[in-house]
């Protein structure tokens, strides 16, 4: 079974290496979410002997080339067959009302298609948009058998074909998913624009929809990550120590490698120079650390912990530290979660810092957090890296929930900072409130955060 | 006044039509079928058409565009002994009763089908 590229290297990934040859597949939308674009970058994945042909029925080949260029396609090897009124219907009142559209135009429209393929011979085929040869169709049941057997014609001379839709409350297009070999559907949620496929005969492909953008770069799909088959390495599950001796001593033995540890507590307490300090020590004896940052600048991040003693330029300089800052609404969330898991991969990562779960959901702008993260630190932890989660609660005092976004399950271990009043005085105090791994010291513990970064003391 | 169709000698189907878009579809459609089209727009390409020696089969004449300018057309048809068909809008009941009274052959109702136009028009071959 022959796959071709649809040329959104997100997408292939999606239906598991592209689309079917010499099949048909719809891709359906409302307005400006991608559906030229798409069907642009399907063309232009062919090869030029592929003599792709471009069907449309609504812009010029002016204004779809430029905006091809636009997002930089070369579409030289593409030819377009435009089937769009020109300038002279209306400068020169060409509409008719003595006849019906479909007795006029539907067969010097299908005159036209077929000298183009006949003449090209395209193994690929975008039609923009078959919504289009509904206007001129007398009834559905005709339409429907129109469509059908012109799919089946460009088919038969073995082009694949990818044909759009507009679908609305008045203009369904149920039949022509019915008729399609595949669907996809781009719409919108509650991640924003994302791509459905809704069906695709003769072969598996990742369920579920995917975020994208319609952008400067075209159409974007970024597949929504599933965690891997666990790795199975000799160092599964090593204790990593966290460069805090006494806290070690707490977690049993430090923190296993491949688990998730979330570090809770509310503002001000610790918790990120706490972080710091178990990247530091990562990169030190066990491999790269990477902190992504999603509200402190990295500037004073590491002023902080240079301030604290904590070794962290030295790291970086020898490349084994990565800090970044992610800035705001630069990143789909799926599309962040790709490039984690590419920088991991990359630079064979052992441990990834996300600083911290409130800005990751602010940043990312994704109100699904729990299911976010769950399948990004999951996919991490499976490949033997270690997740440390920054989680911000909002109680200073008392006895705080460990998440407040209900995301502590996704932890191995949790790490709970807080304070204490004492008479006028608050204290700081650290506890090991779950670790899945190994036995470890339930009982707080006070802390301070001071020139030797992390100090536990014993009760 | 203009001419659309192959063969000059035949029976022309004279379209009293306003709207071009109308005219020119519809001389496609009788040159498809092999007819001579001659067009009048106005009274005065009316009477140009008229005054011509060449046969004329049938006139068709769409009340679009025309007002009340349509029965002063068809009057001058009906005066020439030439046989008409008027085209009308969809619910033009109306104008099809006058048009009817100003000796239409028959009122046919836009849009039309081609297949009984060109039925209608072969009927008429005889007459």
């Amino acid at each position: 079974m022959q796959r071709l590229s649809t040329g959104i290297p997100g997408l292939d990934q999606v239906l598991h290496g592209g689309v079917i040859a010499e099949s048909a597949y719809l891709v359906r939308g409302g307005p400006g979410r991608g559906k030229t674009t798409l069907g642009l970058h399907f063309l232009y994945a062919g090869a030029p002997d592929d003599h792709s042909l471009f069907i449309g029925f609504q812009e010029s080949d002016r204004q779809l080339q430029h905006n091809a260029r636009a997002i930089g396609l070369d579409v030289s090897h593409i030819t377009f067959l435009n089937l769009s009124p020109d300038e002279h219907f209306f400068t020169q009142q060409e509409h008719y009302d003595v006849f019906a559209a479909s007795d006029v135009e539907q067969a010097p429209l299908s005159e036209s298609i077929v000298e183009a393929v006949e003449r090209l011979q395209p193994k690929r085929v975008f039609v923009d948009s078959l919504t289009q040869l509904r206007f001129l169709t007398a009834d559905v049941f005709q339409y429907r058998k129109e469509v059908l057997s012109f799919l089946q014609y460009l088919k038969a001379r073995n082009a694949t074909v990818v044909f759009s839709s507009e679908h609305s409350d008045n203009t369904p297009d149920d039949d022509l998913q019915f008729l399609a070999d595949g669907v996809l559907s781009l719409t919108e949620d509650e991640m924003g624009s994302v791509l459905c496929v809704d069906k695709f005969r003769g072969s598996s492909f990742m369920h579920g929809c995917h975020q994208m953008r319609n952008g400067a770069a075209g159409v974007e799909v970024f597949p929504r990550p599933v965690p891997p088959v666990e790795e199975l390495t000799e160092n599964r599950f090593k204790a990593i120590p966290t460069g805090i001796e006494r806290l070690d001593t707490l977690l049993g033995g430090g923190l296993e490698s491949g688990t998730i540890t979330m570090l809770t507590g509310p503002s001000g307490i610790g918790k990120s120079t706490l972080a710091s300090c178990i990247a530091s020590e990562t990169a030190r004896i066990e491999g790269h650390a990477c902190v992504y940052l999603f509200e402190e600048e990295v500037s004073s991040f590491r002023h902080r912990a240079n301030n604290l003693g904590i070794d962290l330029e030295g790291p970086r300089d020898q490349e084994a530290v990565t800090i970044e800052q992610v800035e705001p609404m630069r990143y789909l969330a799926d599309e962040f979660a790709s490039k984690v898991y590419r920088d991991v991969m990359m630079r064979q990562t052992r441990l990834v810092v996300f600083d911290s779960t409130a800005g990751f959901q602010l940043t990312l702008m994704d109100e699904s957090i729990k299911s976010r993260l769950h399948a990004l630190a999951k996919s991490l932890a499976r490949i033997n890296v270690s997740v440390l989660l920054v989680n911000e609660t909002a109680m200073l005092t008392g006895n705080p929930s460990l998440s407040e976004k209900g995301i502590s399950y996704l932890a191995d271990n949790i790490i709970s900072l807080s304070y204490r009043e004492e008479g006028d005085n608050l204290v700081s105090q650290l506890t090991v409130a779950k670790k899945r791994l190994s036995d470890f010291d339930r009982r707080p513990h006070r802390f301070q955060v001071g020139p030797k970064a992390v100090v536990i003391r014993d009760d | 006044m203009t001419e659309s169709g192959p063969q000059r000698d035949t029976e022309a189907v004279l379209l009293v039509i306003r709207s071009q878009g109308n005219r020119k579809v519809l001389g496609r459609f009788l040159a498809e079928h092999g007819l001579r089209g001659l067009e009048a727009v106005d009274e005065d390409s009316l009477a140009t058409a008229l005054s011509l020696d060449a046969p004329i089969r049938l006139a068709l004449v769409d009340v679009s565009g025309f007002g009340a300018g349509t029965w002063t057309l068809c009057e001058r048809l009906r005066t020439a002994g030439v046989p008409f068909i008027v085209l009308s809008p969809s619910r033009g009941l109306r104008a099809s009763h006058e048009a009817l009274a100003y000796g239409a052959l028959s009122v046919i109702e836009k849009p039309v089908e081609k297949a009984a136009l060109i039925h209608l028009l072969k009927r008429l071959e005889g007459r």
